[in-house]
């Protein structure tokens, strides 16, 4: 185990409960809350942030698969759920959720184990990619804007692209910008341009 | 029990036929019985007419003979007489006179002589009476004439003494001429003679043959048309008509004969002397009449002789015909036809209404017959079509009056012996359901009607279930007649119920243990949590520790039994697709062996053909093989023990399946012994038909014991088992899931060992 897991847990049974915290406490984690239901588990996500949640589906106030939602939005961590059911609506609610394991009672340690480094290795390439998707819509969008501003350029300083795009390389390495933000600004100064003339 | 019977009409031509075969018969023995009356009679009158003209010929013969008799005998009288005597001896006119008035006194008496005459020697007349208009006329003497050329005369005079002449019968001939009227004559002669016995002249009798005549006629008043008189040369002296009479007077009738007539009895009559004879013409009846052997009867000492005949005894004759015409002959038949033709008319014509009537009446007869037979067989047909009993009894119920040919396949007894001892129905039933029958009978006259089921002890001890109705057969005036009922066989009903009542109650024994398999889960999750922490907490302690394994085992088993009966309770929720069963079931026999680590069997796939590809749920089929596969192994280990028996649960589920060795890290691992036989399991497929579709058929085989014919039938059922562990579900589970895929699964009939066969519908390219 590379890195001690900060856990959340979640179960109406106390038992259960106690048998989750020693199990991942010896597995050589860190249990940072234990719920005993889905409203509880959210605020202790919320002000904790744990690395891992593991809760039972089942549960008074807020079920399982409501928190695991509450959570994805608000305090992204792996979410384990572990359920005595696995019904076809439970599963496709589930399923709806960005929940990285189900497990079906009875459950023991080794499940346990292995369902813990799955979910995490794979919220682990879930967040890289998530990362990747921004950057790249990012790098689209600034590409766009580059694209405009050079056309705002073209029309105005009478430039060819070439010369538009060194002008503005130009523009940016003298100010110590972004291309995009230099970008931005041309375009800012256009729209300001257009609305006095 | 009451069928329509569709009433047919009869046709005419079918009466018309019957009455045609009664009535033909009936008239033709009432026209036999009338045609025998009618001709018996007219035999009988037949003959009687015969004997009648016989007698009637023969009564005329004997009245012209005596009346002959009695002319000759007049004759003599006068001949002989005193007077002529005296007259003779002494010629005067006293004696003269006294002859006269003698002669005149007979002619009036005797009244049958036209003339009384005595002529002398020369043929001169002497004496002459003369009858007429009745009356004696003596003849004046200038009157007298002679008649000495005269036949008579010349023969007469010839004579002896005691001699007579008789002159052919003829006509009168007065001065060479037919005496008109006609006067039929018979003339009678004999020579005088005087005391010294010198022949003196001859008396003459002209008798009247007319009176002869008359008296024949007289006499022959009877059935006959005629009368005849025929002279021996044919000729009429009395004929059928007067112009045929006396033909050989006339030049002109020389031919008018009898025998021109009737030539054939003519040739019938010559023969004989007395006879008769049938013609076309009628019925003749003759006999000949001998006038001059009449005469000669009456006196010996005559001498009767004929008119120039040698031997006046045979040639003066006549013969008297009587002749019946044809029409009287028939007649007497006619008359009784003319009777009976009306009343035969009448008999037929009743015979014929009747027999019409009859005929009618016995061909309805004869429809309603068919008609009840057709009824009757169309009953026999129904009930005896029926699996039902079809029984009816008397009112009481003592006695059977029809029992259907069922009572046979139902009671396995012979329905004629209920018949002949009603009792054994009530014996045949379970004694602890008898009371219920006979308390239904004794009760059906109130209740009208019984509705009842009760148990039959069959001779080898078997059931048999029967419901049985019966109901009250009534009259108009609702007197109880009979007991009529159905009993029918519902054992496979019963058990059929008794049967769904079990699968409803395993259903809902299904419906609660999946249930509790659900429910038990958290159960087990709180031992399971326990059981971990436990054995951290006893840590180092190996007795603890073992202690904490075997319930860790036997955690696991709880575990695997109620997944088994979640899976078998629960529907079947499928996702099909196309798969290679083969590639399936080898699949399923790696990780089998894998979980079952070192047992030593082998899969032989024997089959050549393409592939078997089932569009199936692969997770479903797995199980399924698995299962079969468990079995088959552990079959072998009964033989050689190919595995150690295994102390884990047999059968597991795939997609929860979890390594047997994979317990608490700490938990010692059990030693299991690999022994060094190895089960071998066969698998085979081939094309086949399922439900009219392409079909596969796959069969495994393993090499044990083989089941048991009460194991081969009961294999599907659930909870059966013949494994000391097991939840009995596997198999059940297993015709769940292919049954689901609408396929079919069974035991085969392989020789060795335990076969079953799996047929699932062929994925269609």
């Amino acid at each position: 185990m590379t890195e001690p897991l900060r856990v959340a847990l979640a179960d109406d049974e106390p038992l259960i409960r106690r048998w989750l915290e020693e199990t991942f406490r010896d597995m050589g984690h860190l249990v940072v809350a234990s719920a005993a239901n889905g409203r509880e588990l959210v605020e202790a996500c919320l002000t904790l942030r744990p690395t891992l949640v593991v809760s039972d589906i089942r549960m008074p106030v807020l079920d399982g698969i409501e928190a695991a939602l509450a959570i994805a939005r608000d305090a992204p961590a792996p979410i384990i759920l572990v359920s005595a059911y696995h019904d076809e609506d439970l599963i496709a609610r589930a399923t709806a959720s960005q929940v990285m394991g189900y497990l079906i009672k009875p459950i023991e340690r080794p499940d346990l184990e292995t369902a813990v480094a799955i979910a995490c290795r794979r919220f682990q390439q879930l967040c890289d990619a998530q990362r990747a998707a921004a950057d790249l819509a990012r790098t689209l969008e600034e590409r766009k804007l580059i694209e405009r501003a050079k056309g705002v350029l073209m029309k105005h300083a009478h430039l060819d692209e070439e010369q538009a795009h060194r002008r503005m390389q130009r523009m940016a390495s003298d100010t110590n910008r972004k291309l995009a933000d230099v970008a931005r600004l041309i375009l800012a100064a256009q729209e300001a341009r257009d609305l006095f003339s | 029990m009451s069928f329509p019977v569709v009433p047919s009409q009869i046709p005419w031509w079918a009466v018309a036929r019957r009455w045609l075969a009664l009535y033909l018969p009936l008239s033709a023995v009432a026209i036999a019985a009338v045609a025998g009356v009618v001709w018996s009679r007219s035999r009988v009158e037949e003959a009687l007419l015969r004997l009648n003209e016989r007698d009637l010929v023969s009564l005329q013969s004997e009245i012209i003979e005596s009346e002959l008799r009695v002319l000759v005998s007049d004759l003599m009288v006068l001949a002989e007489g005193a007077a002529l005597r005296s007259m003779l001896a002494d010629p005067s006119p006293a004696s003269e006179e006294a002859v006269r008035a003698e002669f005149r006194r007979f002619a009036q008496f005797r009244g049958v002589y036209d003339q009384v005459r005595f002529l002398n020697t020369q043929g001169q007349e002497v004496v002459r009476v003369n009858l007429v208009d009745d009356a004696a006329v003596l003849v004046a003497p200038q009157d007298l004439r002679w008649k000495g050329d005269r036949y008579y005369f010349v023969e007469t005079l010839r004579l002896e003494r005691g001699e007579v002449f008789v002159s052919p019968f003829d006509l009168n001939v007065e001065d060479g001429r037919i005496e008109q009227p006609l006067k039929p004559t018979i003339r009678f002669g004999t020579p005088v003679f005087d005391d010294r016995g010198r022949k003196r002249g001859i008396v003459v009798l002209n008798y009247l043959g007319d009176r002869l005549l008359y008296k024949l006629h007289r006499a022959g008043i009877t059935a006959a048309d005629h009368v005849y008189l025929l002279n021996p040369q044919g000729y009429w002296l009395k004929g059928p008509r007067p112009e045929l009479e006396w033909g050989f007077m006339y030049a002109s009738r020389r031919g008018e004969t009898f025998a021109r007539h009737y030539p054939e009895v003519w040739q019938e009559l010559r023969k004989q002397r007395a006879g008769a004879v049938d013609t076309p013409a009628g019925l003749f009846t003759w006999q000949y009449v001998h006038p001059l052997s009449a005469g000669s009867r009456a006196s010996a000492s005559l001498h009767v002789r004929g008119a120039r005949g040698k031997d006046p005894a045979s040639s003066y004759y006549w013969v008297i015909v009587s002749h019946v015409g044809p029409k009287i002959l028939t007649a007497s038949r006619d008359r009784l036809l003319g009777v009976l033709s009306p009343v035969l008319g009448g008999i037929l014509v009743l015979l014929g209404g009747g027999t019409w009537f009859l005929a009618r009446y016995r061909m309805e007869r004869q429809q309603a017959v068919r008609g009840l037979r057709e009824q009757e067989l169309r009953f026999r047909q129904l009930a005896e079509a029926l699996d039902e009993v079809f029984w009816m009894t008397t009112a009481d119920g003592t006695r059977f009056l029809y029992v259907s040919p069922a009572f046979g396949l139902l009671w396995e007894r012979d329905p004629a012996e209920l018949i002949a001892s009603p009792q054994l129905w009530q014996e045949a039933i379970h004694p602890e359901d008898r009371a219920q029958r006979s308390e239904a009978l004794r009760r059906l006259p109130q209740s009208g009607g019984f509705d009842i089921e009760y148990r039959l002890l069959l001779p080898d001890g078997r059931q048999r279930w029967i419901w049985d109705r019966g109901f009250a057969v009534r009259d108009e005036q609702g007197r109880l007649l009979r007991v009529a009922g159905l009993a029918e066989d519902v054992t496979s009903q019963r058990e059929a119920q008794e049967r769904r009542v079990a699968t409803e109650r395993l259903a809902a024994i299904g419906e609660a243990m999946a249930g509790l398999a659900h429910e038990s889960r958290n159960a087990l999750q709180r031992s399971q949590a326990v059981l971990e922490m436990l054995a951290r907490r006893v840590q180092g302690r190996d007795d603890a520790l073992e202690l904490i394994a075997e319930l860790q085992r036997a955690q696991y088993y709880l575990r695997d039994l109620y997944e088994q009966v979640r899976t078998f309770a629960a529907t079947p929720v499928l996702r099909r697709v196309p798969a290679n069963l083969v590639a399936l079931a080898q699949q399923t026999w790696d990780d089998l062996l894998a979980a079952r680590n070192g047992c030593h069997a082998r899969l032989l796939l024997e089959g050549d053909q393409p592939v078997p590809i089932c569009s199936v749920d692969p997770h479903a089929m797995q199980q399924v093989f698995r299962n079969i596969f468990e079995n088959a192994i552990e079959a072998a280990d009964g033989q050689a023990n190919p595995c150690a028996p295994s102390t884990l649960p047999a059968v597991r589920c795939s997609h929860q399946s979890t390594d047997h060795e994979r317990t608490p890290h700490s938990m010692p691992t059990m030693v299991v012994q690999t022994p060094s036989t190895e089960a071998v399991v066969h698998l085979s497929w081939t094309a086949c038909e399922h439900a009219g579709r392409p079909a596969w058929r796959l069969a495994i085989r393993d090499e044990g014991p083989g089941l048991s014919p009460e194991q081969a039938q009961r294999i599907f059922d659930p909870f059966f088992t013949t494994k000391v562990r097991g939840t009995g579900l596997g198999m059940a589970i297993a015709r769940r899931l292919v049954e689901s895929h609408q396929g079919r699964i069974s035991v085969g009939d392989a020789a060795a060992g335990a076969e079953i066969i799996i047929v699932l519908p062929a994925e269609v390219s």
